[in-house]
């Protein structure tokens, strides 16, 4: 079987364009952390997947006369695709799509973000997602270039899905093209694309409505977005530590993206424990998930008893003598309040420190502090 | 001490008896696989016979046996297979029975991590034991260099050179493998006082010390130019040619320290140029070393940002060099033209892996587990099989004698009959 040679020319760009656009955007990957880039896509050049969780990626400005609310995000998925071999005229960007999970657009105040989600606004439980899907590219102009760094300004035409809605759009936008360096590793490590974009959208034509006429001066006719996306060669799924075993990592991010990114505490723990299941001997996988039950940053619905469960069965396996299970146990007794319980585990795993590397013996060490002086402050 | 040495000529038109004879070197015997690299320290391998395609499963197993973690390489005097694991904290050298798996011996020494080491892809052991007559050198994470009777695995001289010599773990282990030379066995420090370090085989003590150099995964090799033998050191931002019989440095050069992260060995292009690949944001590069008025020097000829090898190996065919180019990001199997530069094709259909080339074919091992039977040209790559036969991090490149291919990941240790199905 003669494997097909992925070759990048100018004609084979041009020609992947209009497969885009007759296409949906991908649907997410197992651990729902990034989309299925198809084939088509692949074969056009080097993948920039969309790193979630670490930048605010979307500004969403909503000024109406007696209110003004911003919407952030940070949980967007997807990819952008910048050609294998770029010549001088051509575009840096051939392909590209995104996944935004409604659940995750964030207000800071809670009621805000239920009104968000509602159906007469964005109608979260009907259309869980906000997509966008790169149509084309146009007026690109290279206006930089400094040791492998290339910096654009071009036209970004797309699809953006709202509420069932398709919406073409058309956006100016700045792309640049960050090779790895020992600088940038010290944000992240792989090959960088960063794309930053604003416009304004009228909320008309994405189908949002006000509620009723109280909201007339509250929610104005067009909104502000400001879009920027740190994309990477490394996709956010991708495994750097070899203890873990590829299959559980998927499942852990499965779980995660269902219960923080959107929000669906009963399908998420219920895909919780069938995990939990399959891992029931593998005490560092217990760990892994009693951990980021009450740790991971976003999640609205922490189930304790789910986690301490969990920290519990990774301690009986390691018959509760590893100070990084410890730990994990008593900080699911810290979350509920149980500050004797926290202070107990966490005084056996200062007692089970030896063999453990400095900077996290150091670590455990100041959470019991931590610990003992929270509980000293209560009654 | 017996005569048998190793010689480490990449296949090339060098590789004639007078040169041999000039380097007081010996082919290494057929059927053995004494050193990083192989026979001529290039991946290549002179078997012959092996099968076209394998069954969908795989090749057929011949034995299985369990291993501790470690990258070490396997080598082999036909009879008996050597590497090295860890076991907790120790540093274990093996050795097995290449018929049936069975241990032999293992030597254990302490080798507890130092406190300043990022260990959380593994304590080693990365680099492959040399074989040299009766004799295995060792050179463990922790940079513990040993010299083991290979039918008994009894220690017969130790150095510790981070201890004696200052030389550099590199954060996450010493990972150079030694070579041979004359009587000597030479290995990279990357200490503050000395970059490069030879020993005498027989009693461990000290020849010569290069002038200092940082430190350095790709593992030092031998090669001839100008009739003259050059060994071709890679450590740190410093691309070297030194005298192996002094230490002397022949020539040097710096690159950009974005290419200081390097890994994979150099491959040698006769009769005057080495080509360098770099992961970390790094690049593929190829240089040209000339002589005039006694002095030599190196100047680049061609640098390639696409290609980037991490840790895997670069196999020369012709005018191309294949190998596995990505580090975080995904692999892609690629090809270059040795003339230009260009990236010739690139395949996706892999992880980051390593490869051999024997009886014109690629073997390719990625670090899923996967192993592939391809056929690689400047035009294409036809993969012939595939199949998964290891677990997952298997980083070790394979070891090929006659049709047997051995392999190893942190768990098993195999031998994998690659010839002809109905061949026995």
């Amino acid at each position: 079987m003669l494997r097909r040679i992925v070759r990048c020319t100018a004609a084979l760009l041009l020609a992947a364009l209009p497969a885009a656009r007759a296409a949906d955007v991908p649907p997410r990957t197992e651990g729902g952390q990034a989309l299925v880039v198809p084939e088509v896509h692949l074969d056009l050049g080097d993948v920039y997947h969309v790193t979630p969780g670490e930048d605010t990626q979307f500004v969403c400005t909503s000024d109406a006369p007696l209110q003004h609310v911003v919407v952030t995000c940070q949980r967007a998925v997807g990819y952008m695709v910048s050609p294998f071999d770029l010549g001088a005229n051509d575009a840096p960007l051939v392909a590209g799509a995104l996944r935004i999970p409604v659940a995750a657009l964030k207000t800071g105040v809670e009621d805000q973000d239920t009104l968000l989600q509602s159906t007469p606004l964005l109608n979260a439980a009907e259309y869980p997602e906000i997509t966008f899907l790169v149509t084309g590219v146009t007026d690109t102009k290279l206006v930089g270039e400094d040791k492998g760094r290339k910096r654009y300004t071009l036209t970004i035409a797309g699809d953006l899905g709202v509420k069932g809605k398709t919406v073409p759009l058309a956006v100016p936008a700045k792309l640049e093209l960050i090779p790895f360096t020992w600088q940038t590793m010290g944000r992240t490590v792989g090959e960088l694309l960063v794309l930053r974009t604003a416009c304004d959208l009228k909320l008309v034509d994405i189908g949002v409505e006000q509620p009723d006429r109280s909201f007339s001066e509250r929610i104005p006719e067009s909104v502000h977005i400001n879009v920027c996306l740190l994309c990477n060669t490394m996709s956010p799924e991708t495994l750097l530590d070899p203890n873990i075993k590829r299959p559980h990592h998927l499942r852990q991010l499965a779980f995660l993206t269902r219960l923080r990114d959107f929000n669906d505490p009963e399908k998420a723990y219920e895909q919780g424990r069938a995990f939990r299941k399959e891992i029931w001997d593998d005490a560092q996988a217990l760990n892994r998930l009693a951990w980021a039950v009450v740790a991971e940053p976003g999640i609205a619905t922490r189930d304790l008893l789910f986690a301490g469960g969990t920290a519990q069965r990774a301690n009986e396996l390691t018959e509760f003598k590893d100070p990084t299970l410890l730990n994990t146990l008593a900080r699911v007794c810290y979350e509920k309040a149980d500050l004797d319980g926290a202070v107990k585990w966490m005084r056996a795993a200062v007692d089970h420190l030896e063999g453990t590397p400095p900077p996290v013996a150091a670590e455990i060490r100041a959470t019991l502090e931590r610990y003992e002086a929270r509980q000293k402050q209560e009654p | 001490m017996r005569a048998l040495r190793l010689a480490a000529y990449p296949s090339s038109g060098l590789r004639g008896v007078a040169a041999l004879l000039t380097l007081g070197l010996a082919s290494a015997a057929q059927g053995q696989w004494t050193q990083w690299g192989g026979p001529h320290r290039d991946f290549t391998c002179d078997s012959t016979g092996l099968a076209d395609r394998w069954p969908d499963d795989g090749p057929r197993r011949l034995w299985r046996s369990d291993i501790g973690p470690g990258h070490s390489a396997i080598v082999t005097d036909g009879d008996t297979l050597f590497t090295m694991c860890r076991r907790d904290n120790q540093d274990a050298v093996l050795a097995f029975n290449a018929a049936t798996g069975e241990p032999v011996w293992e030597t254990r020494y302490d080798a507890p991590p130092k406190e300043d080491m990022l260990l959380d892809l593994g304590a080693g052991p990365h680099s492959t034991p040399l074989l040299v007559g009766d004799r295995l050198f060792t050179l463990g994470a922790m940079a513990h260099f040993h010299a083991l009777d290979k039918k008994t695995g009894k220690i017969l001289w130790a150095h510790d050179l981070a201890a004696e010599y200052g030389a550099s773990h590199l954060g996450r282990g010493y990972g150079a493998s030694a070579i041979a030379y004359q009587d000597n066995v030479i290995i990279n420090l990357g200490g503050k006082d000395a970059g490069v370090a030879a020993f005498k085989q027989d009693t461990g003590a000290l020849v010569w010390k290069s002038e200092a150099f940082r430190g350095g995964y790709p593992s030092p090799m031998l090669v001839r130019l100008n009739d003259e033998d050059h060994l071709l050191c890679t450590l740190g931002a410093a691309r070297i040619g030194l005298d192996p019989a002094t230490g002397q440095t022949r020539w040097k050069t710096t690159v950009d320290v974005q290419l200081a992260g390097i890994m994979s060995s150099p491959v040698w292009v006769p009769p005057d140029k080495v080509l360098y690949s770099c992961a970390y944001g790094g690049a593929t590069q190829l240089f040209r070393i000339t002589q005039k008025d006694g002095a030599y020097t190196a100047e680049e000829v061609w640098l390639e940002r696409k290609m980037k090898v991490m840790h895997g190996s670069l196999v020369r065919i012709g005018d191309a060099v294949y190998g596995s180019s990505g580090d975080f990001g995904p692999a892609f199997l690629m090809a270059i033209d040795l003339n230009t530069g260009k990236i010739l094709w690139r395949e996706r259909g892999f992880a980051k892996a390593t490869l051999l080339y024997a009886d014109g074919k690629l073997i390719i091992l990625d670090e899923e587990g996967n192993l592939a039977l391809a056929t690689a040209t400047p035009t294409g790559l036809e993969v012939h099989s595939k199949a998964k036969v290891l677990e997952e991090k298997s980083w070790t490149v394979p070891t090929l004698v006659g049709t047997r291919l051995y392999l190893r990941d942190d768990h098993s240790i195999m031998a994998l009959d690659i010839g002809p199905a109905d061949k026995g």
